[in-house]
């Protein structure tokens, strides 16, 4: 996993699960790494792989069962709230840097529909 | 915990640290940074009391370094041992002083960085004279580790191991490293404190991941402006 | 792990007498071929023995003062310093260590010449041989005397062990005062010890002279007292020891609160 050093590491090793659950990759009920062997793999601080699993912890997406690891433990209302949060921040964003290159509202949402119908036209 | 109070170092006329005051918080990886002649390698000798302020007090502990020497693992930038030993004499000579020696770890490690027992610290390359010291200090379960420069002159893929290293054995809240480096880069991912020194002053210190909060930016980026106004 | 201070000493040691192993060598190696070449061509002139044994007697006895640069100034020189301070031992131990080697070299030196030169002796002249000669001295009442000189020369020998210690202290304090100094540390080493040296001197002459007043009596020509003898060389060598040991100690305060990197 490649991070981008100018984000907070903890932040992305956690958008990086989120990003897992969302796809499908992780499902409840799968054991993740240890903190050990995710640092390892990463190549990151083991202080911060401990912040970011204990804020996992926190937000409802992990347990950790003493001697056995941890494991994803996430509520399927949860789920949808983290998909819907991923979902809006991306549209946060795009819609950010469209509006700072001076695009307005509607020609947003006008190239969303060119670029929806054109997509749809690629696939048949 | 390492703190320093009011220090001042000198050289001849060169001022190495000027009216210093800061804390190496225990259990964290440090990262120390700064242009040359920013007084790094001389935080490192004074904590492990190769040298002694002009002013002011290094604590280690709350003890002064002279007294600490057994729980500190050094290296250093330049080649220190002794160039007629070989790895496993160097090894013994190493496990005879310290009693936090780890016999397993060092049967591990010497074949994870693929270094062999009978290599002559005189005859092997520079990047495994840096695997060689890595391998001394990390086989022991030291309190305290203070690298200078550990990546310098070495090639990526020796740095990867290097770093790999450190990552696979820290013993994260009970083991402190703090390492003084140029590189910033191929740290950024590994340190939870940063301490900035230019000309002798702390020109900005705090939480790795706080600052990139703040900031919105990485620490590359962060020591760049720090030291643009410098100029 | 067991880290006694014993184990740590006897570590650095070793590692001083693997340093000092060429120059052991040297000796080991020039009493075999001056000695051989003396078997080779001595059957002419037996007495010329003495040639070979003084001038090798006199190299093992310059090497281990020699050496005491070596080993000091090598450390620097190596940047085995940075090890050698950062270990958890006080200076009372690094330098004790390399003292004691000095002083191994300086005793395997001088065994080695004399064992070579007795063996030469009598692969020279194998009459009577060494067991006869023993029977044929006790015999003749010698032995007595024998055992008085042996007793005399061994004095003497410790008196010159102590001297030796007592240079290499000297060499040693004024090296690491050198070390103080970033500019001129060779110069300042030289004046440092010729000072030391002549100071130390002054200080001690007026003892010798107490012990010579008080031995005086007993060593002129009608009352030659072996015993009395032995007496002067002991007290002279006791107090050549305390000089060392005041020497020593100074050496080692500079080496633990003065020495910098």
């Amino acid at each position: 996993m490649d991070f981008n050093a100018s984000q907070p590491i903890y932040k992305q090793i956690i958008d990086d699960f989120k990003k897992k659950l969302i796809r499908g990759e992780l499902k409840e009920g799968d054991k993740i790494p240890s903190q050990r062997d995710y640092a390892e793999q990463v190549r990151v601080n083991p202080n911060t792989v401990q912040r970011a699993y204990r804020e996992m912890e926190s937000m409802n997406m992990v347990e950790t069962l003493r001697g056995q690891g941890t494991f994803i433990s996430i509520s399927a209302d949860r789920l949808e709230e983290i998909k819907m949060e991923m979902a809006v921040n991306l549209v946060d964003y795009y819609i950010s840097e469209m509006e700072s290159l001076g695009y307005s509202q509607e020609d947003i949402f006008k190239i969303l529909k060119q670029e929806q119908s054109f997509r749809e036209g690629e696939r048949r | 915990m390492i703190e320093f109070k009011d220090v001042s170092k000198k050289f001849g006329s060169t001022i190495a640290l000027n009216d210093v005051s800061l804390v190496f918080p225990r259990g964290k990886i440090i990262g120390l940074f700064g242009p040359n002649g920013a007084g790094k390698s001389t935080s490192i000798k004074l904590i492990m009391g190769l040298n002694r302020p002009d002013r002011g007090e290094v604590r280690v502990d709350g003890e002064n370094p002279q007294n600490k020497k057994q729980d500190m693992a050094y290296l250093p930038e330049i080649d220190h041992l002794y160039p007629w030993m070989n790895i496993a004499q160097a090894a013994d000579f190493t496990r005879t002083f310290y009693a936090d020696w780890d016999e397993t770890k060092y049967r591990e490690l010497i074949k994870f960085l693929n270094l062999q027992e009978n290599m002559k610290i005189a005859k092997i390359s520079k990047g495994q004279r840096a695997k060689t010291k890595l391998l001394l200090t990390v086989s022991r379960r030291a309190p305290y580790l203070l690298m200078d420069e550990p990546l310098s002159g070495i090639d990526i893929l020796t740095r990867e191991e290097i770093i790999n290293t450190l990552i696979r054995d820290y013993r994260e809240g009970e083991q402190t490293i703090i390492i003084s480096t140029h590189e910033i880069a191929e740290v950024e991912s590994l340190v939870d404190e940063v301490i900035f020194l230019d000309k002798g002053k702390v020109k900005l210190s705090g939480n790795a991941e706080d600052l990139r909060v703040e900031r919105n930016m990485s620490l590359v980026e962060l020591m760049k402006e720090a030291f643009r106004d410098a100029n | 792990m067991q880290t006694s201070s014993l184990k740590k000493f006897f570590k650095l040691y070793s590692k001083e007498m693997r340093e000092l192993r060429p120059e052991i060598l040297v000796v080991l190696i020039a009493t075999l071929v001056l000695d051989l070449l003396f078997y080779i061509k001595a059957r002419q002139f037996p007495a010329v023995i003495i040639g070979p044994s003084i001038m090798i007697l006199g190299l093992a006895a310059l090497l281990p003062f020699i050496s005491s640069f070596k080993l000091l100034g090598r450390e620097w020189n190596s940047n085995t310093i940075y090890l050698l301070l950062s270990l958890p031992v006080k200076g009372g131990n690094v330098l004790g260590s390399k003292l004691l080697a000095l002083l191994t070299q300086y005793l395997f030196g001088t065994i080695i010449v004399t064992a070579g030169s007795i063996i030469l002796a009598f692969l020279l002249f194998p009459e009577p041989g060494l067991v006869e000669t023993l029977r044929q001295a006790q015999s003749a009442g010698i032995d007595t005397r024998l055992q008085t000189i042996i007793s005399s020369g061994t004095l003497f020998y410790l008196m010159s062990l102590v001297g030796m210690a007592y240079v290499i202290a000297i060499s040693f304090f004024s090296q690491l005062l050198g070390k103080l100094v970033t500019r001129f540390s060779g110069p300042i080493t030289a004046i440092v010890f010729i000072a030391t040296f002549w100071l130390m001197g002054k200080l001690m002459t007026p003892l010798w002279q107490q012990v010579g007043n008080y031995a005086q009596p007993h060593m002129n020509q009608s009352n030659f007292s072996i015993a009395a003898f032995n007496q002067l060389v002991g007290m002279n060598t006791l107090i050549m020891l305390a000089g060392t040991v005041i020497v020593f100690i100074a050496a080692v305060l500079v080496y633990n609160h003065k020495i910098e990197l």
